[in-house]
């Protein structure tokens, strides 16, 4: 008997979500289902032998890695094991931190068909292909961006133009590459080649002037399930650019994709310092001090060293607890979606360990001093003051907005004269509007950070381990 | 004879791809944009007639009828109605509204003037409101300038060398593609914006199409078409929702 290693990917993710859309009016068990599926999922990714025959059920099973359909592959090999595993990871702590919060019901569903596609994907050869999965997934993330409880939608209608715009740069761009090896003039192939995958992926991946769909959907969709778009998408579209960086060895050095690319992730970042210290709701907040902590991940590529991408590897790794504590925070300060400042005045003292895991989680995100992000953006600073000071100096102005912005939005937060007097919280009913769950959860997430941005020793080895164990990126 | 070698026929399907473009830009009325979906599928069809083999058409052709039959859906659900364009024109009363068969409808009033007008219950109003002068002049004068830099670019024999296809192939396309972003830079309404990007999608298609001639990219773009469709139909069936209850008709 045989197994196809892409299709049980595939397969069980399918299985996966169509029992979670049956027992959809149980969001634990829901939750339960995608648990149980990313967990057998990331078990299967990194222990699953290539090619060899096992013993399953009495039978021997061959394992088949590659999944053939009409001249075109997805492949499941070592160099993309590191990716699945960073995918499936990142996919089991949002789905864990869902449990503490209301979610809708198509978040679980469609987030494993989204997982699916991500999967697909990575597995995908070439490299350009998987541009077509990227525009499918961003059609299928609406779904999680937009119901009829968050009825607004140019969130996620910009997404869906966003990347129907960018995908044709990168198919255009392989299409470029798989004949400059044949064409006369392949130095300006490959220059054209380069001009369009760059701007195919600034699109792709939000940078500045593409950037507006994301805080948009944080804003108006419900924030955990945009925290999780924003944070998949990304993640599908920087593995494609990894893929393709293996695959196209010379455009980590070439000037066009350096200069787009370097330029293009400074812009996102000080434009996003700009437009965050103006915010007056926590979903745009997040939303640009995402998109500063993605333009300080596009920075690590444009630098020549190896040491710099799996720099930027670890941003991409450490960003996901912070994001999702901070969804955790807000789906509990704000479950009817309104997370403005004024509306969230004085809550501090109803839900304090929501709001200390808001604040904990953004601040973690921009890599402020005693979080578990500080370590990793004090050496992506060292980086970039020797061969970038420009891209420094953009990240640390964008952080000091930020910073700004959260304190600004501390003090409301903090109001006790907003609550009337009937409703001031005595100590002892301080943690009362704030489920077990919640609390629990918000208290573990908020310390982890904590601790691990002290004592950063006992964990960036793991995440440096991770990185470096992308082949791709070794050199 | 290949029929896109001629002339005329290159001329009158530009003409159709710009008039399309246009009415795409200006018309508020669904059964319209539905039939100019159509329209800009057939031309398509006619030239991959002559670029890809039978069996590529045929696919393409089936995606074509799928992809517009969702938007047809997708109208025939929302009864029509372009709803948050009309809901701002209400509450912004920037557009006239008119009503046509007061006898059958329900009220609602403008809120610029205090006005009463009528509203359909099926909600086929979206056709009587007529977009501004200013609107339509800067509309129009978009779509005669994208046309042309379309075209001029097409023309590039830096574009030439880059794809080597020939010009009238990519002067259609470009033209498609260029009106397909204004269409979706114009509107927020997930339903046009749908249409634009399908109008885009097209256009690339054309030229990707021709130069990528496998079953595997054209099975690929055709479940990106309709999952585009699907995306778009479903943003559109939401807020259609939202507003159906909030405006009480």
């Amino acid at each position: 008997m045989a197994l196809n290693i892409p299709l049980v990917f595939l397969f069980l993710l399918i299985v996966g979500a169509i029992i979670s859309w049956v027992v959809g009016r149980w969001q634990t068990a829901q939750l339960g289902v995608a648990l149980l599926t990313t967990l057998i999922l990331l078990i299967f990714t990194t222990q699953v032998p290539l090619e060899s025959n096992v013993l399953a059920l009495g039978q021997s099973v061959i394992l088949q890695p590659v999944f053939n359909f009409v001249g075109r592959s997805l492949t499941f090999s070592d160099q993309v094991r590191p990716a699945l595993t960073v995918l499936f990871l990142m996919a089991m702590l949002f789905f864990i931190g869902g449990f503490s919060i209301q979610l809708e019901r198509t978040f679980v569903t469609g987030g494993l068909l989204v997982l699916m596609l991500v999967a697909a994907t990575i597995l995908v050869k070439p490299f350009q292909f998987a541009a077509l999965f990227l525009q499918i997934l961003a059609a299928l993330a609406v779904f999680l961006l937009s119901d009829v409880v968050h009825f607004k939608t140019r969130g996620a209608l910009r997404l869906l133009v966003f990347f129907t715009i960018g995908v044709p740069f990168v198919l255009l761009a392989g299409w470029q590459l798989e004949g400059a090896g044949n064409a006369t003039n392949g130095v300006d192939i490959l220059d054209q080649a380069a001009l369009l995958l760059s701007i195919g992926f600034l699109i792709l991946l939000s940078v500045f002037p593409f950037h507006s769909w994301v805080p948009v959907a944080l804003e108006e969709a419900n924030s955990y399930a945009a925290a999780f778009v924003v944070t998949v998408v990304n993640l599908a579209v920087i593995f494609v650019l990894i893929s393709s960086l293996a695959d196209i060895d010379w455009l980590r050095s070439n000037y066009i994709f350096q200069s787009v690319f370097g330029w293009g992730a400074i812009a996102t970042i000080v434009i996003s310092g700009i437009f965050a210290v103006g915010q007056r709701s926590y979903g745009r907040l997040m939303g640009y001090a995402l998109l500063s902590d993605l333009g300080a991940t596009y920075l690590t590529f444009t630098l020549t060293d190896y040491t710099s991408y799996q720099l930027g590897l670890v941003l991409l790794i450490i960003r996901v607890p912070a994001v999702v504590l901070w969804g955790i925070g807000i789906g509990a300060l704000a479950p009817d979606g309104d997370d403005s400042f004024e509306a969230l005045r004085g809550l501090a003292w109803r839900k304090p360990f929501s709001a200390l895991a808001v604040f904990i989680g953004g601040l973690s995100l921009i890599g402020f001093p005693l979080t578990i992000s500080f370590p990793v953006r004090w050496q992506l600073y060292q980086a970039l003051i020797v061969s970038n000071a420009w891209g420094a100096y953009a990240l640390m102005l964008a952080s000091v907005c930020i910073i700004l912005a959260y304190a600004r939005g501390a003090r409301l937060l903090l109001d006790r004269s907003a609550l009337p007097e009937s409703e001031t919280p005595s100590d002892s009913d301080l943690v009362a509007a704030e489920s077990p769950v919640n609390t629990v959860m918000c208290i573990i997430g908020a310390a982890a950070l904590l601790i691990f941005g002290i004592f950063p020793q006992f964990i960036l080895p793991i995440f440096t381990a991770l990185a470096q164990s992308f082949p791709q990126l070794v050199g | 004879m290949e029929l896109f070698e001629t002339t005329l026929f290159f001329w009158l399907a530009l003409a159709t791809i710009v008039a399309s473009g246009a009415a795409l830009l200006l018309l508020r009325d669904r059964r319209a944009q539905v039939a100019i979906i159509f329209i800009i599928f057939l031309v398509s069809i006619l030239v991959f007639i002559s670029t890809l083999p039978s069996y590529l058409v045929l696919a393409k052709a089936i995606t074509a009828i799928i992809v517009a039959l969702m938007f047809f859906a997708t109208a025939w659900q929302v009864h029509w109605i372009e709803t948050p364009e009309l809901s701002s024109a209400i509450e912004s009363g920037t557009m006239s509204i008119q009503a046509v068969n007061p006898d059958e409808l329900p009220v609602i009033e403008d809120a610029a003037g205090g006005q009463t007008f009528t509203m359909p219950d099926h909600a086929r109003q979206s056709w009587l409101a007529a977009p501004q002068l200013s609107t339509l002049i800067f509309r129009s004068l978009i779509v005669v300038f994208l046309t042309i830099v379309a075209i001029r670019v097409a023309r590039f024999d830096a574009t030439a060398s880059m794809l080597g296809l020939d010009a009238s192939i990519m002067s259609i396309s470009f033209v498609m593609i260029a009106l397909g972003i204004a269409v979706v830079g114009l509107t927020e309404a997930p339903f046009r914006a749908g249409l634009g990007m399908i109008m885009l999608l097209t256009g690339f298609d054309l030229v990707y199409a021709t130069l990528q001639p496998s079953l595997a990219v054209v099975a690929l773009l055709a479940v990106v078409n309709i999952s585009v469709a699907l995306g778009s139909g479903y943003l559109t069936l939401v807020r259609a929702e939202r507003f159906l209850e909030t405006a009480d008709f």
